[in-house]
């Protein structure tokens, strides 16, 4: 295996530039007091999750799905090629393929609790236990997410992270990935344009409009600053340090905010999208890339989630690359392969292929994710080699609804620590390793630290074996 | 779901949410037989200076205030009605200084209705005059504007500063005259600053002690009985070093003739008691507005009984009197006619005692398990006990003919809860009906009103609510709660272990003097307490 480690020591702001199209960060900053961070770390590094529902086209070993073969995952595990990749849904990674790390053998600690995608979406990004009530689809997380474990120690002000949704939400089952703690779920923003506003604050203005208005609290902000800093002694109480701070990041936000716009041609087109639309999935989700990209390469968050449809997703999607871009059956029943989002129904002629070319399509979304983080640039290397974006599923495969083998995918190497270009496998004795392991690599590596100060071992239900999946893990020893 | 403490179908979980409540459990060992103590639970405990924040920020109410004083508006901007609502922390109030922060939602708050202010201001030449009003040079102006937003003297480098800020004016706002887009340049400078957003009460301290200077008490004093800044006579009195002398009372007994000190009352009561939560009541053939009508006859009585009559807080407890209308005549069963709006009538003493006995009251809590709502009220805000958390039963059972009946067999949790402390005092107000009307008998049955509670001097006896509201006016109980409470309103905080002393002896005197509320806040601000700052002493992190 490739592990040679190269880590990249950024700088707390970055400069950006290349082809990210965000106006650009001001000199200024440069002058804004750092954030406490959980490590001795503070440089910007971010991790994003994006999830689709109704598991992947990989060979289904359970009931239900005994028999259908290999379409997901690369050929052969190792270093990723253009031949270990050809045929398969991962395939449409490949202009990635160096910054990709891929991870296969893990699953979800514990059984759901009458209703597997909920259950599945439960344990998605908390590796916490499925609730004894509300059970069913109404089931909720014992634990809190990644996500939210990474905003609550990370984020300016422990500011909430963002949480994004492509699609409409039905009743039954819609969002299911952000938990602030025990049954305690994010509602997210379905609305790319409303994402949009509530992270820079103002939209709607014309450029020169803006420009004033900065102007102006430029002059402003350079002496609050000044005062701030006055007020800033060294022997303050620990609550009024926690005041002050909490206030001094608050202006270093809003400039940040205000110095940091999408494309006015990309604010017009998300104030006139759709949002409900399922025409429109394919952009809708474009554009909560952008603004997830935007938001990370802007400092506003070190994370992010977006979840692409319902928790059972019953999309029917249109693809442009398959059948002419002819509507599909409902991706729910796609995913048991027969009309019917029960257990009987007639049967979907070609169903295993259709669910192949949903994950590629989402593949694709994702290499669309990858290639916006990467247009960013900074002095450093450019912004995607800082963070780590991952692709998962709430479920292993569609038929069997398991929790076997969930899909865990990487493109990025959060700041060198996470090697590049690899399938690795994260079994121990042939056996499935829970996935928590994955989150304590991804937690210690983007610098969250436990209370005691070590690195993260111990994610997700107390129950759970503690560790980490070290083939994740460039070099030798985790020191993140 | 049943709580045993009240929470029995309440809606809103107003209950539950309440942050002064103990943990209970059912295996923990038995409760005990009297209320647990909160505060001045230990008669030797020393009084000593509260440890605080060095820099509590205003809150909503005192910057609107503050902007109105500072700028010398005719009229309150209601600019901070849009701010992002703070939390109340653990006191019932809106001004706890431990949880009013700035994050990034009120920052953007901040600077949004700094900008619109001063381009109102600059936009309104009289409103420019008055700011300009007895200055000669423009950095006359700036100074002094500095001055009273920072609410001590600025210094030198620091009107240069904002000097600095009004040189951009003509930059930013090109199309107004030079000085006037300086200031309004200064103005959102000035509205943006720490030193303005928070009271700074920096010092350096004498073992652990900051004693406050005189800029700093005049603005304790202001926000406490004005929530605004000092106004000149109270910044003359600072400059002449009057305050940190004897003449801080003199001070506050002169600005509680002012209309803001009587609002800030009003503030108080209704926060304390919770008044806003009247306007929702609605009674069967009465107008939609009688829940406001219920509201205006509380707020009012108590206006009459702390300001027209410099009362006390037996009065208000007690008083057979109220401010009625014909509406609200009907429920009290009052005949003749009193127009539409609120005049002072007497009430029938054998029914009706103060504020507890009102419809407002009454009406807010009713229901099947009206003696537990309000029985947990009285407990909470009025007597200031700490109650256990709600134990769960899973089959509540309500047996039996009167409302009383159904109760007692609904809470079988014991003295622990219930039969102690809520029941009791709930039970004494089944001679009203759910809208706050006596009534003699419950669905023909006869009202048994008649209860006990454990006050700190002993157990006392009594038959309906007039009886009951003598014993909680005469118990040291009500006393203590209602002082507490205006300390932790007033000085902007919770209380804490060292205030027992002063709260003790304000309570005494309410008690055995019938002192005036004014006076009890005369007296609180006349305190070594109120004078200093003990420096916050935390674990690392």
């Amino acid at each position: 295996m490739s592990t040679k480690k190269t880590k990249k020591a950024f700088g707390r702001r970055f400069f950006l530039g290349g082809t990210g199209s965000v106006l650009l960060g001001l000199p200024f900053l440069e002058s804004l007091m750092p954030h406490k961070a959980s490590a001795d770390v503070d440089d910007g590094r971010f991790a994003i999750f994006i999830r689709h529902g109704n598991g992947v086209a990989q060979a289904d070993g359970g009931r239900a799905g005994a028999g259908e073969p290999e379409r997901f995952w690369p050929h052969s595990r190792g270093a990723l090629t253009d031949e270990s990749m050809r045929g398969r849904v991962v395939e449409v990674l490949g202009g990635h393929r160096e910054r990709l790390l891929m991870v296969s053998g893990l699953k979800f600690g514990f059984p759901g609790n009458g209703c597997g995608h909920s259950g599945g979406g439960n344990q998605c990004l908390t590796a916490a236990r499925v609730s004894d009530t509300p059970s069913g689809n109404e089931s909720l997380a014992m634990g809190e997410s990644i996500d939210n474990r990474i905003a609550r120690e990370l984020n300016p002000g422990g500011a909430e992270p963002l949480t994004l949704f492509t699609g409409r939400k039905g009743s039954y089952l819609p969002e299911v990935m952000s938990y602030r703690g025990p049954r305690d779920l994010r509602a997210a923003e379905n609305n790319p344009q409303r994402a949009y506003e509530r992270l820079v604050g103002m939209t709607g203005l014309a450029e020169e409009q803006l420009n004033q208005i900065r102007a102006r609290r430029l002059s402003v902000n350079d002496l609050v600053r000044e005062q701030m800093q006055s007020l800033l002694r060294r022997d303050l109480s620990i609550s009024d340090r926690r005041r002050l701070d909490l206030h001094f990041g608050a202006i270093r936000d809003m400039e940040l905010a205000m110095s940091c716009r999408l494309p006015e041609m990309r604010e017009m087109e998300m104030a006139g999208i759709d949002p409900l639309s399922a025409g429109n999935y394919q952009e809708l989700t474009r554009m909560h890339m952008d603004i997830m990209a935007f938001a990370v390469a802007c400092g506003l968050t070190r994370t992010a989630t977006l979840q692409m449809g319902n928790g059972n997703d019953g999309t029917e999607h249109e693809i442009a690359e398959y059948r002419g871009g002819a509507r599909l059956p409902r991706f729910h029943q796609i995913s048991h392969r027969i009309y019917s989002d029960g257990s009987d129904g007639a049967p979907i002629e070609g169903a295993q292929e259709m669910h192949a070319e949903i994950d590629k399509m989402h593949g694709r979304l994702f290499s669309y994710l990858l290639d916006r983080l990467s247009s960013y640039d900074t002095p450093e290397g450019n912004l995607l080699d800082c963070g780590t974006a991952c692709w998962t599923n709430d479920l292993g495969a569609g038929v069997s609804h398991t929790y076997n083998n969930i899909p865990f995918i990487f493109g990025g190497s959060l700041g060198g620590n996470l090697v590049q270009g690899q399938y690795v496998d994260a079994k121990r004795d042939g056996q499935f390793t829970t996935h928590n392991k994955l989150f304590n690599v991804i937690l210690s590596a983007v610098g969250v630290r436990k209370s005691g100060g070590g690195l993260v071992d111990n994610f997700g239900d107390s129950s759970l074996e503690t560790g980490m999946v070290p083939e994740m893990i460039a070099g030798d020893a985790p020191d993140f | 779901m049943l709580g045993c403490q009240g929470v029995i179908d309440d809606p809103d979980n107003s209950f539950s949410n309440d942050p002064r409540r103990t943990p209970y459990d059912p295996e923990d060992p038995p409760p005990p037989e009297a209320p647990p103590c909160l505060v001045d639970c230990d008669p030797t405990e020393p009084e000593r200076p509260a440890a605080t924040s060095e820099f509590p920020r205003l809150s909503h109410r005192q910057w609107e205030n503050t902007v109105t004083d500072l700028l010398h508006l005719t009229a309150r901007p209601g600019l901070a009605a849009g701010f992002q609502d703070d939390p109340s922390g653990t006191t019932f109030f809106d001004n706890n200084a431990v949880v009013l922060q700035v994050n990034p939602n009120l920052w953007q708050d901040y600077q949004n209705a700094a900008e619109t202010l001063s381009e109102r201001v600059a936009a309104d030449g009289a409103a420019l005059a008055r700011i300009r009003d007895g200055a000669g040079s423009e950095r006359e102006v700036v100074e002094a504007l500095i001055t009273r937003t920072f609410r001590r003297p600025a210094t030198d480098a620091e009107v240069n500063q904002y000097m600095m800020v009004h040189a951009t004016g003509p930059e930013h706002y090109p199309d107004i005259a030079p000085n006037d887009a300086g200031l309004a340049m200064v103005i959102q400078a000035a509205l943006q600053s720490p030193l303005f957003v928070y009271r700074v009460e920096s010092g350096t301290p004498e073992d652990g002690v900051v004693h406050l200077d005189d800029y700093q008490l005049a603005t304790r004093l202001s926000y406490m009985l004005w929530d605004s800044m000092p106004d000149d006579e109270l910044f003359r009195a600072a400059a002449a070093g009057e305050l940190t002398g004897d003449g801080l009372p003199a001070q506050a007994a002169r600005m509680l003739d002012h209309e803001l000190a009587r609002e800030k009352f009003a503030d108080f009561h209704t926060q304390v008691f919770d008044l806003e939560i009247f306007d929702n009541i609605r009674v069967e053939g009465a107008s939609d507005s009688i829940g406001e009508m219920m509201r205006d006859e509380t707020e009012h009585f108590l206006d009459y009984v702390t300001y027209e009559q410099d009362g006390s807080v037996r009065e208000m407890l007690t008083a057979n009197y109220s401010f009625i209308n014909d509406e609200l005549a009907s429920i009290y069963g009052l005949s003749g006619s009193f127009g539409s709006d609120l005049s002072k009538q007497d009430l029938d003493p054998t029914q009706r005692a103060g504020l507890l006995t009102q419809p407002g009251f009454l009406a807010s809590h009713k229901g099947e398990v009206a003696p537990i709502l309000r029985g947990v009220f009285v407990n909470l805000h009025v007597i200031c006990s700490a109650l256990p958390d709600a134990p769960v039963f899973e089959t509540p059972v309500f047996e039996g003919d009167t409302r009383r009946e159904r109760v007692t067999s609904a809470t079988t949790c014991g003295a622990g809860c219930h039969d102690l402390l809520i029941n009791p005092v709930g039970f004494a107000f089944e001679t009203f009906d759910d809208d706050g009307r006596f009534r003699t008998d419950d669905g023909g049955f006869p009202i048994d009103a008649e209860a006990s509670f454990p006050f700190d001097e002993g157990t006392e006896y009594f038959d309906g609510p007039v009886e009951l509201a003598e014993s909680i006016a005469s118990a040291n109980d009500s006393h203590r709660c209602y002082v507490q409470n205006w300390l932790e309103f007033a000085y902007g905080r919770p209380i804490q272990s060292g205030d027992g002393p002063l709260v003790r002896e304000v309570a005494t005197a309410s008690r055995e003097e019938e002192l005036s509320v004014k006076e009890i806040v005369i007296r609180l601000v006349d305190s070594e307490i109120f004078r200093t700052r003990a420096v916050q002493i935390e674990e690392a992190e």
